[in-house]
């Protein structure tokens, strides 16, 4: 019986050649083009979604060459010098130090990235999505409005070692007065005396205070004392603050790709932490009740 | 083919935004949960319906006052009298008696006035001074914010949330008069649960040459469950066990003390459906229960005739008789819920139903019945809408029905106008009704001999007692200062009461002993204009609080009906009434002191006409602070200079001392 062909024919020797070829061509383009990875933790599905957000806009600026993978990906892929690495997010789990070329962290909380991470890379850079403090105080300050409540609060735990240095350094100027709280100390009992003369609370990054009940009974005396919260998230909008200095996800990913095109272009980054465009935006249902007038609504917002 | 594809695109690019926009808040964001939902988004007091007097903990602890009815005194319009060394008169804008039963107190939100006559025994409470956060006083009716009873005013006492209480407390208080109280209080927290806990002892041996002491024990716990953020609860309970001595109205009874004890069980909570809207539910039960019968001397010997011809008179052997003036049980079940929102405009609204279930069983009150009950239904609302940039309007009605009352609408409006930043005018009206007590509706106080003989009737209940009715108006004007802390709050008013209820002797009816009995009826109306107000100067550690009432007042009461004697009373309010109280800390001393101005006024029912009288207290206390541990003591003098009389012209306040000493964990 005759077998039917559907295939070319060709020789062992031919298939060898090949295949030896096609090896030679994917090794000489992975040795002289430079790749962009995206990196994001995997237990975060949004980071997928910005991942590909982050793709499809360097795309459309000419930035083919963009691989995504996962955190766990990333440790087995071996990447070139030249290779620029985008971290999505916190990954702490994973070694930095794998990745020799350079890296942009986006989407970082302060304090996220530790020094020694950074140290032995060449070009480096961090965008967090944080607000600085300057950033957020711009907005307190147009809480001042009477001489006997001008005194802006930021409330940190006592192991927030480098923002309380920098805390410190502008503590006494502008009003500002800072409340270090200590392991097992509630923040919100702590702050009541304070609250008298307080024209606003400022939140800054810090765990340990801003989240579950401890934010609650802080946003909760706030609130009864007449006294607003200025946020760095959208979520204390929704909690109960009355203002927020936040970036979206869309300007951080704006940013991030800003940070790319640079590489791409020069290579090099600016090995510095930045922060995007952000937004100011006030709950005008708790200014209302803390009798705040449209007006001073609209400066609010606009005091980017 | 192509449609099919567009709609499958733009439904799962909706999934994924959807998706995106929800997990936006996860990534940017930390554990938060809604803490400033609909319904706690009090209204500034500018753009507020009714004028609130706040007194907080620190106004508290420098008043020195150790009573609850005292730290009225802080309040413009407010009226307060000691009835005895037990018992308090408390009134707004007059019409005051040792029946104060025109205002609504709620404790955490739980109402404490009694179904017997609507008023509130402010030693069975539940809750001690020391825990209390705030006292929020509506100053004017309020019933569709407050709920019923709200008539004249609306004291809304705030205890402080657990989780914000210091670990433990302690103190110990000991004055003149036999005044002793010891409290112990525990705080706690888990990752669920905050807790607290208060066991308190109080003792005092009230007014001299009076049987009017008082000796009570209290518990309470207050549970705050927060595992699920987006609906909390709070869960209160309350325990008071006691006596008191009891001044004898009767004279044919054998003096004796009055027990007393009440519990209740309060649950309330909080479903957060969004930043914008939630739903609130309030559940309590109070029970109170006291005793103060006591056995007659031989009626015989009370009517002045001898023991055959009081059989010959009544069939009946010579005997005694059991009564007493305050014996009763009563309870009250309330479930409530309210939905609140908030629109994107600003527009705030509340809506809301209850049911009220109040029973008192008492043989002393109701001879043969011996106990009534009643249902009440409410349905409310309350809406704020700013009608302009400047321009703010508020409504309410609560429409209160009960199985005995018909339906009974009781509306209030007001507009403020804010002038700027600082400062607004309001006007406002309402109407507000108070729905007779079980007692008021129910009263039937007749004695019986042991073959039932009627001997004696002493109260009758009118069947065809309406509720009273209040109309009031007031024009306000608001601000506070941008330099300085001073805050003000000015109103003019005009309060008319109509159907008021009183205890008339009715001159056509005698019972066997010849006597005529009281009808529980509407014998009167009430009419009271003025001005008040208060201004406040607060820093953190130092109180300038000056209040003021300048008003008149008209009364027309029938003392007697059939035929009717009409009695005018022109002042049942001062026509003046003033207070300073004063808080100043000096090199870590508090020094308080504070001084009160009454002007002539006439107290009704068993008051008397009181001449005008000044009252100046004054304490100083110091803390010392070894790390976590708080020591304190203060020394308190109330009334100092000449007794006054406050109710009666029997009865004189005499100057009180006493001493803290308190020990607090942080």
């Amino acid at each position: 019986m005759k077998r039917a062909t559907t295939q070319p024919y060709l020789t062992p020797y031919f298939k060898m050649k090949a295949i030896l070829f096609l090896f030679s061509f994917l090794v000489a383009c992975k040795t002289s083009f430079a790749s962009i990875y995206i990196t994001y933790p995997e237990e975060l599905i949004i980071y997928e979604q910005i991942a590909l957000q982050v793709k499809s806009e360097l795309k459309k600026e000419g930035v083919e060459d963009v691989i995504i993978l996962t955190a766990n990906k990333t440790k087995e892929e071996t990447t070139k010098d030249n290779d620029l690495t985008v971290f999505l997010g916190h990954q702490d789990n994973i070694g930095y130090e794998k990745i020799k070329g350079p890296t942009i962290f986006s989407f970082i909380k302060t304090n996220n990235i530790k020094k020694e991470k950074i140290e032995n890379a060449k070009y480096w850079s961090i965008i967090n999505i944080n607000q600085p403090i300057k950033n957020l105080l711009k907005t307190a300050e147009k809480t001042v409005k009477t001489q006997h409540k001008k005194n802006i609060l930021f409330i940190i735990s006592e192991k927030n070692t480098s923002t309380i240095k920098e805390l410190e350094s502008i503590e006494g100027s502008k009003n500002v007065k800072l409340i270090i709280i200590k392991e097992n100390e509630n923040a919100a009992k702590l702050l009541e005396p304070e609250l008298t003369n307080a024209a606003a609370i400022v939140a800054i990054y810090d765990p340990t205070i801003w989240s579950g009940n401890s934010a609650r009974w802080i946003l909760q005396q706030a609130y009864t004392y007449k006294v607003p919260v200025i946020g760095y998230s959208k979520a204390f909008l929704k909690a109960g603050a009355m203002a927020s200095a936040y970036s979206s996800a869309d300007q951080v990913i704006q940013e991030t790709n800003k940070q790319v095109i640079t590489w791409v272009k020069n290579k090099k980054l600016n090995n510095k932490t930045s922060y995007p465009q952000y937004t100011v935006e006030v709950n005008e249902n708790i200014a209302r009740a803390l009798n705040f007038s449209r007006t001073e609504i609209i400066e609010m917002e606009n005091s980017q | 083919m192509k449609i099919k594809k567009n709609i499958a695109f733009f439904l799962s690019s909706l999934l994924l935004l959807a998706e995106f926009s929800g997990a936006e808040n996860d990534l940017f964001l930390d554990d938060l949960p809604i803490v400033i939902s609909a319904s706690r988004l009090n209204q500034s007091v500018l753009t507020s319906p009714t004028s609130v007097t706040v007194i907080d903990k620190a106004i508290i602890e420098a008043s020195g006052f150790i009573e609850f009815v005292d730290l009225l005194r802080l309040v413009p319009g407010f009226q307060v009298a000691h009835v005895d060394g037990r018992r308090f008169a408390v009134a707004y804008h007059g019409l005051g008696s040792d029946i104060g039963n025109r205002l609504q107190v709620l404790v955490n939100g739980r109402s404490t006035f009694t179904p017997t006559l609507s008023t509130v025994d402010w030693d069975l409470l539940g809750i001690q001074l020391a825990d209390i956060e705030r006292i929020e006083v509506v100053r004017g009716s309020s019933a569709s914010a407050y709920g019923s009873n709200s008539f004249t005013a609306a004291i809304n006492i705030i205890t402080k949330p657990p989780a914000l209480d210091d670990t433990t407390y302690y103190h110990y208080r000991k004055g003149n008069k036999g005044e002793i109280n010891q409290l112990l209080r525990f705080s706690d927290s888990t990752e669920s649960i905050n807790y607290r806990f208060t066991a308190a002892h109080r003792k005092n041996d009230g007014l001299d040459d009076y049987s009017d002491s008082r000796d009570y024990d209290s518990f309470s716990l207050h549970t705050e469950f927060n595992k699920n953020t987006h609906h909390p609860v709070d869960l209160h309970l309350n325990y008071t066990d006691g006596f008191t001595g009891t001044e004898i109205s009767s004279s044919f009874l054998e003096p004796r003390d009055k027990d007393a004890r009440s519990w209740a069980a309060h649950v309330k909570g909080q479903k957060i459906l969004s930043q914008t809207q939630d739903i609130k539910w309030n559940i309590y039960h109070n029970d109170d229960e006291t005793n103060d019968l006591s056995e007659s001397f031989l009626l015989s010997d009370v009517i002045g005739i001898p023991p055959a011809t009081f059989t010959a008179i009544t069939g009946a052997p010579d005997q005694t008789i059991i009564d007493g003036d305050e014996t009763n049980e009563s309870s009250k079940t309330d479930m409530e819920a309210t939905y609140n929102s908030i629109t994107v405009a600003g527009q705030q609204y509340m809506l809301g139903s209850g049911i009220r279930y109040d029973t008192l069983r008492s043989k002393s009150y109701f001879s043969e019945k011996g106990k009534a009950s009643e249902i009440t239904y409410r349905i409310f609302g309350n809406s704020q809408a700013d009608l302009s940039d400047h321009v703010t309007l508020n409504t309410g009605a609560i429409y209160e029905h009960t199985n005995n009352y018909k339906g009974r609408l009781s509306p209030r409006a007001g507009l403020n106008f804010r002038t700027n930043d600082s400062q607004s005018i309001r006007l406002s009206a309402s109407r507000g009704y108070r729905i007779p007590s079980l007692l008021e509706r129910n009263f039937d106080k007749n004695v019986f001999l042991s073959n039932n003989f009627l001997i004696d009737t002493l109260y009758i209940s009118d069947d065809n007692i309406k509720p009273e009715r209040i109309d009031s108006y007031d024009i306000a004007y608001l601000g506070q200062l941008r330099s300085l802390p001073i805050t003000w709050d000015l109103k003019l008013y005009k309060d008319k009461i109509t159907d008021t209820i009183g205890f008339p002797l009715d001159l056509s009816q005698n019972d066997p002993l010849g006597n005529h009995y009281r009808l529980i009826s509407n014998n009167g109306d009430h009419e009271a204009y003025g001005i008040e107000g208060e201004i406040s100067y607060r820093t953190r550690n130092d109180v300038l609080k000056f209040h003021f009432n300048y008003g008149r007042t008209k009364t027309r009461i029938e003392e007697e009906i059939n035929p009717t004697e009409l009695d005018e009373i022109t002042s049942t309010a001062p026509n003046e009434s003033y207070g300073l109280l004063a808080s100043k800390k000096i090199d870590g001393w508090q020094f308080n002191f504070g001084i009160f101005y009454v002007a002539e006024a006439e107290w009704l029912n068993t008051g008397d006409r009181i001449e005008k009288y000044t009252r100046a207290d004054a304490s100083i206390s110091k803390k010392f602070r070894v790390g976590k541990n708080i020591f304190e003591v203060k020394i308190a003098t109330q009334n100092i200079g000449e007794k006054y009389k406050e109710f009666d012209n029997r009865r004189f306040f005499e100057t009180r001392h006493y001493a803290t000493l308190s020990y607090t964990i942080l």
